[in-house]
């Protein structure tokens, strides 16, 4: 009743056929059992959100220490794992943990991250920080020292801006395919109130000049929001009439900014904030100044595909003396329909959280330096290139 | 037996009868219906799958190929109706996979492999992956029958690198 009363010719056709199409058809190949253990391995978050802990499992033995740093791997697990949504806020020059409770609403600031500044050995004082892949791009108060870092890995890779005139005053972070390595990799974007742009490459370690100008456009915000390796900022178009703002992004591989069709303008009396949603989507809040209207609008998936629009998800009556600011930031839960605002008043730290029927709780976060930003931090094992003859852990 | 079924038989000897449109849903069986070679009188002998492990892949192919037909029957389906209908066959699957245990888990993983069924092997993966994340090292060794070779003190070391950068 097994394999050995089969006349024996049919098994060797069999294993003949799974041979040969094998070996015809690689594409379709299994991957082998040693690699199985990788196919595990690549889908297991980055970090345990339960015990606050990066990934233990480096710690079983030599070759999963190994493989957990290889960057193929890594790779492999920011595409396969799921993704993990934390919440961040820079507050008083720190990045800080984040709990926020969607279902009975409430923001819990557990923890500072350290980030200790090489041969001073003091905490870096940041003023800007932005988030793409897991890596944070971190800039000093005076914009003398900018750093990329991992803070699920420990991992930075510290960069000296640019000398001369030209410094710019805020830093974006995107992703490209590297030809020559074939590989994902990383490039800052540099600029400033003067539509001046320069780009540092975290494989070539130098800073160069861009030479494109945005088709006019004048980016608006200083903070960009980061999606799917590119960036996007609110802008303006100088030589229209109707001083509009719209929407730019600028394309890491391409080096260049494109306006996005199929959006609606917004009008220079509004106030309007960017934000990431769950790392699919774009999220607007616009509110006219001096009134109590607010609206936060959603993207659909944001891919290369299909055309981005726009839909309301929230039309809320706020108090009139809520305070928006260009420099607040927001998160938006898109299923329970709450969103949490961050925002300086009176060099306060506000944080506000929003509810469908207009239910606002504020709590307030400290305040006294710099301005509050609030920004969902999605741990990642990714690695950060060290370029040529660059130090660095 | 109709035309479009077809048997397979485990490697202790239990046969089972399956319709092409599920088999196909590994490579390998479709592979060999494309160049002829099943005999219709004949049984398929996988070597590799037990009886118990065979009845479950044939239980998850046979669920899956009417979500194949699906998809080109309803190419303009709404957005709604895609997720719903994704709800319903992820619900399903995570039920499926909590009927069994982490041993059989990993059988099922090699017969997946053995057969080339991508999808199930996405989501055994995917079912241990969830499964380990919050064991301990020592939990996860003896899960995988790995030994452990690091000395207390390389041990000790990855793990104090390995801490939060919380201050």
């Amino acid at each position: 009743m097994n394999d050995q009363n089969l006349p024996s010719y049919l098994i060797f056709r069999n294993v003949y056929v799974i041979t040969k199409t094998l070996a015809k058809n690689q594409k379709s190949k299994p991957p082998a059992p040693e690699d199985l253990e990788t196919e595990i391995l690549c889908r297991v978050p980055a970090t345990s959100v339960k015990r606050f802990h990066r990934l233990r499992l480096r710690s079983t033995c030599k070759r999963w220490n190994r493989l957990f740093s290889d960057s193929r791997f890594t790779r492999k697990q920011l595409e396969k794992a799921a993704k993990q949504f934390l919440v961040l806020m820079l507050r008083e020059c720190r990045v800080c943990s984040m709990s926020v409770n969607w279902m009975i609403p409430s923001v819990d600031g557990s923890g500072e991250l350290s980030l200790i500044e090489p041969f001073c050995e003091r905490q870096l004082q940041i003023s800007q920080v932005f988030h793409c892949d897991g890596l944070l791009l971190c800039t000093d108060k005076d914009n003398s020292i900018i750093v990329v870092w991992n803070p699920c890995t420990g991992q930075t890779r510290w960069i000296q801006p640019r000398n001369g005139d030209t410094t710019s005053e805020y830093y974006a972070l995107g992703s490209y395919q590297d030809n020559k390595s074939s590989n994902k990799s990383y490039k800052i974007l540099g600029y400033g109130d003067a539509q001046e742009f320069e780009i540092y490459e975290l494989n070539s370690n130098s800073w160069r000049t861009l030479d494109v100008t945005p088709n006019c456009c004048h980016i608006y915000t200083e903070f960009g929001a980061s999606l799917k390796g590119k960036t996007y900022w609110f802008a303006l178009d100088e030589k229209e009439e109707q001083l509009d703002r719209f929407l730019v992004s600028f394309d890491y591989t391409t080096e260049n900014f494109e306006r996005l069709t199929c959006q609606f303008p917004i009008s220079m009396d509004k106030q309007a904030v960017l934000s990431v949603v769950r790392e699919e989507k774009l999220s607007m809040l616009v509110k006219p100044e001096n009134t109590s209207k607010t609206e936060i609008w959603l993207t659909n998936k944001i891919d290369e595909t299909k055309p981005v629009s726009w839909t309301k998800v929230l039309s809320l009556d706020l108090s009139p003396y809520l305070r928006v600011s260009y420099e607040g930031s927001f998160l938006l839960d898109e299923e329970k329909k709450v969103f949490v605002l961050c925002d300086c008043y009176q060099r306060k730290n506000v944080v506000y959280i929003i509810e469908e029927d207009n239910r606002v709780t504020n709590l307030n976060f400290g305040g006294k330096f710099g301005r509050p930003f609030l920004f969902n931090y999605v741990p990642s094992l990714t690695q950060i290139q060290q370029g040529v003859g660059v130090g660095g852990k | 037996m109709s035309s479009n079924m077809i048997m397979l038989k485990s490697s202790d000897g239990a046969s089972f009868e399956i319709e092409e449109a599920a088999a196909r849903k590994s490579k390998i069986i479709a592979n060999m219906i494309e160049v002829e070679c099943v005999d219709e009188d004949k049984a398929i002998p996988l070597q590799n799958v037990t009886g118990n492990i065979l009845a479950l892949v044939i239980e998850y192919c046979n669920k899956h190929i009417v979500d194949d037909d699906d998809d080109v029957a309803t190419e303009e389906a709404s957005e709604e109706e895609e997720e719903a209908k994704k709800k319903k066959v992820d619900d399903w699957e995570a039920e499926f996979m909590n009927s069994m245990s982490l041993e059989t888990m990993f059988e099922l993983l090699l017969a997946a492999n053995y057969l080339n069924i991508k999808s199930l092997i996405d989501l055994v993966c995917q079912t241990i992956a969830n499964n380990i994340k919050d064991k301990t090292p020592e939990e996860v060794r003896k899960i995988f029958s790995i030994e452990n070779d690091f000395t207390p003190e390389e041990e000790e070391e990855i793990r104090k690198e390995n801490a939060w950068a919380f201050g």
